[in-house]
């Protein structure tokens, strides 16, 4: 009984900084890894051949303008 | 669909083959005319129960059109049929176009246009009907949820099916916060669509109490989050460019915001419970990402805004580049205004007030609103092959439709620290300053009338917009055939030899999208899981009292009156540990208390004052009277009336379902419980009814459904009463 009120306490009323401090791990994670992979070298040609892609309209075959 | 190989032969190597085909059309067509259709719709709904919060009378007196019933209609229509038709219209078009193919099947993009149309019927008929489970923004009953799982999973199939057989191999960002949105939305409608049926239109939720309130606002903010705005930040990574005539400003941005985006989003939703029973670490958690949002969300605005950099002189003349700039602006403010909201400080006023309203429609009419309208003047041209009717009456739109919604934020802001200040003065003496709730109501009316102003300016922007649609639509040459154009197969590429995909990492990620795909469900689940478990584990811990006993069958049938009427739409059940708020309503809640809830009924707005203590506060005369006439009770109340509950009878045969249902759910009714639920209801009917015929109230009331409500309603808060909670 006391083991199991001293459960309840902890899971409802302490700030498990442990768990807040897990999450911004892993989103630090997530976001250092992500600046890592868009900055590697070579990526710019990429990306700028990337932005164009909604400009890039298909030719019609119909002689109309798209 | 037309697909005809230009070259092949068996015996010379792979080398890359141009294909003729044709983009579905009439698919986005059909979307972008619903969305004109269910966008008047949402909107005039909009506009009416503004005008019934500004006076009552509007509710006529009639059971289908209250504010409780309608408000839910007005949500869902706002967010699911004219937002959610806008999407499809939008997803479908930059998707075909972006990968360079038709949808994969057109026969399943039928299926889910028809099927969201039917389901869009189904809620507007169910929920004015009082078909309702209770849960902002997840009211729908359980036959329709389980369509709209067949109709996402139609439409889920659909989509990656077009990935595979694509014709552009690099995936566009736009694409990536489709795909978020298909994934996202799928995981959240699933965990809280988790209902157990008690009929074929009534079901309780699985979850109760603190369990049910975390799941739904793990869901209610992730639905603004993969339904409001990933969707239409693809859209506008498509539609900016192409209206614009400029690339992004910055793709590498676009790649880091998408990543932040989805991870954080999903861990945001305790900031709606704040104060409440919700365990401290958990709201801790969801205030600490939900301010970290703030960053990625303007990375968004300020990439979008960029890409007009040597185009801003545009903007004077064209009314689809001010839409955009507009819309872009007020999700920024939307998205400042969120972290701030989400401090535990700032929601110590703001919560429950109209400041929440205000920020929820400056999002929804500013930044949803008006990408939409951005998008359709955009579309409507090119799909119809013809010019805009009138720019003119383009750019009256835009600016009727931005004052309406400044009138209606400011007015709503103001409203919202009127009453959030108000609820909390306390004079040196120690007593609340506006002691009777009905003061602050009365304070803000003529604030009700001023957002109700600008919702109707909205409005008749939106005709004005139908209009000059209708209008361009009716000058369109009448074309037959579609467009045919063509574009190279991708050459298959083995898993072993992903170089060919290029020489660097990235374009492996980017190219495959079930690779893709994975990584944004893990980004959606880590915060998932991390919040949601241990609330979960924690509730097995709660320890309810042997003494304390769930509803009896005839308050549990005055709870789904109460949930049927939207009464949780105006009323509150939660009562936040602030010493103004004990002070105005009693002790703050305890998770005991609404252990037993399904579904939990803490409300998020406070039209009307809290009742998680209303049990025992006023006889059950007061509450025969005030149900039937508010005002004779609390003149000034913008409550409406509710006469059809001293005509309508109990359904006292339906009592013993409910009951062995929640014994399913764990709820602690015993077996004799059930054997006796018609019977006891029948008894516990009597007594209060003949306290109130010995008061002079009609004999005929004893059958009545009012005599349950009010058996509810005098149960709130008596078990904390009595000691039963600790």
């Amino acid at each position: 009984m006391i083991q199991r009120a001293m459960i309840q306490k902890v899971l409802l009323y302490y700030e498990l900084p442990v768990l807040v401090c897990l999450g911004l791990l892993l989103f630090m994670t997530v976001f250092i890894a992500t600046l890592i992979w868009v900055f590697r070298k070579g990526s710019t040609n990429f990306y700028q051949g990337l932005e164009q892609l909604p400009l890039q309209d298909l030719n019609l075959l119909n002689g109309q303008e798209g | 669909m037309s697909l005809e190989s230009s070259e092949s032969s068996k015996d010379q190597p792979l080398k890359p083959q141009l294909e003729n085909f044709s983009y579905d059309d009439a698919i986005v067509k059909k979307f972008l005319i619903m969305t004109l259709v269910w966008g008047a719709v949402a909107l005039l709904v909009g506009v009416v129960i503004a005008v019934q919060l500004a006076d009552w009378r509007f509710n006529f007196g009639l059971p289908w059109i209250t504010f409780g019933r309608l408000r839910p209609l007005h949500t869902n229509a706002a967010i699911f049929a004219f937002a959610g038709n806008a999407i499809f219209a939008g997803i479908y078009y930059s998707t075909q176009r972006l990968l360079k193919t038709r949808m994969a099947s057109d026969l399943l993009s039928q299926i889910h246009f028809w099927g969201w149309q039917a389901i869009i019927v189904a809620a507007a008929l169910t929920l004015p009907l009082g078909y309702t489970v209770g849960k902002e923004y997840a009211e729908l009953e359980l036959p329709i949820k389980l369509a709209i799982t067949v109709v996402w999973v139609v439409f889920a199939v659909n989509y990656f099916k077009t990935l595979l057989q694509r014709r552009e191999r690099h995936i566009y960002v736009a694409i990536w916060f489709y795909i978020a949105t298909i994934i996202t939305v799928a995981l959240l409608h699933v965990i809280n669509s988790i209902n157990l049926p008690v009929s074929f239109w009534k079901s309780y939720p699985v979850y109760a109490g603190v369990q049910d309130a975390l799941v739904q606002w793990w869901y209610g903010h992730n639905a603004v989050a993969f339904f409001l705005t990933t969707p239409f930040l693809g859209l506008m990574y498509y539609f900016l460019p192409k209206a614009a005539g400029l690339p992004v400003y910055s793709y590498r941005l676009s790649i880091v915001h998408f990543w932040s985006l989805v991870f954080i989003y999903i861990w945001a939703g305790p900031h709606h419970l704040l104060y409440s029973t919700l365990p401290e670490w958990a709201q801790t958690l969801g205030m600490i990402f939900s301010v970290m949002l703030w960053a990625p969300s303007w990375g968004g605005m300020v990439n979008g805004l960029l890409t007009l950099r040597g185009a801003w002189h545009r903007v004077r003349t064209e009314p689809i580049l001010k839409f955009f700039v507009a819309g872009l602006t007020f999700y920024g403010m939307a998205t400042f205004e969120g972290p701030l909201l989400s401090v535990k400080s700032v929601s110590a006023i703001a919560h429950y007030t109209d400041w929440i309203i205000a920020h929820v429609h400056g999002g929804t009419l500013g930044w949803n609103g008006f990408l939409i309208f951005a998008m359709i003047y955009w579309l409507v041209p090119k799909l119809w092959k013809t010019e805009l009717y009138s720019v003119k009456l383009a750019h009256v739109h835009f600016w009727t439709a931005f004052l309406g919604t400044l009138i209606y934020t400011v007015s709503m802001w103001t409203a919202g620290i009127t009453q959030g200040l108000m609820w909390r003065a306390v004079d040196p003496s120690g007593h609340l300053v506006y002691p009777d709730f009905i003061e602050t109501v009365i304070k803000i009316i003529p604030l009700y009338f001023l957002r109700a102003i600008g919702g109707f300016l909205y409005l008749g922007s939106f005709f004005l917009m139908l209009y000059n649609i209708v209008k361009t639509i009716a000058k369109a040459p009448k074309t037959k055939a579609p467009d045919v154009v063509s574009a190279y197969r991708l050459t298959p590429v083995a898993l072993s030899n992903l170089s060919q995909l290029g020489d660097r990492p990235h374009r492996i990620l980017e190219g495959l999208p079930a690779v893709f795909s994975v990584l944004t469900l893990i980004a959606v689940i880590v915060g998932t899981v991390i919040e949601l478990i241990p609330v979960f584990l924690g509730n097995q811990h709660v320890a309810a009292s042997s003494s304390l006993k769930p509803y009896t069958g005839l308050e549990l049938h005055g709870r789904d009156i109460y949930v049927r009427e939207g009464c949780y739409v105006c009323h509150s059940q939660m009562i936040r540990p602030i010493l103004s708020e004990t002070m105005r309503y009693g002790e703050y809640s305890r998770e005991q208390e609404s252990i037993y809830d399904h579904p939990f009924q803490w409300g998020s707005k406070r039209i009307g004052p809290d009742l998680a203590r209303l049990g025992g506060k006023y006889p059950d005369l007061w509450h025969y009277r005030h149900m039937l006439d508010p005002r004779e009770v609390t003149p000034g109340s913008l409550m409406p009336a509710y006469p059809w509950l001293y005509r309508d009878k109990t359904d006292f045969r339906a009592i013993p379902k409910k009951l062995k249902v929640m014994k399913s759910l764990g709820v602690p009714y015993t077996e004799m419980d059930l054997a006796q639920a018609e019977a006891d209801a029948l008894s516990h009917a009597k007594k209060i009814a003949d306290r109130l015929i010995s008061q002079g109230v009609p004999a005929t009331v004893q059958n009545q459904e009012i005599i349950a409500l009010i058996a509810y309603l005098q149960r709130l808060g008596e078990d904390f009463k009595k000691g039963l909670i600790q």
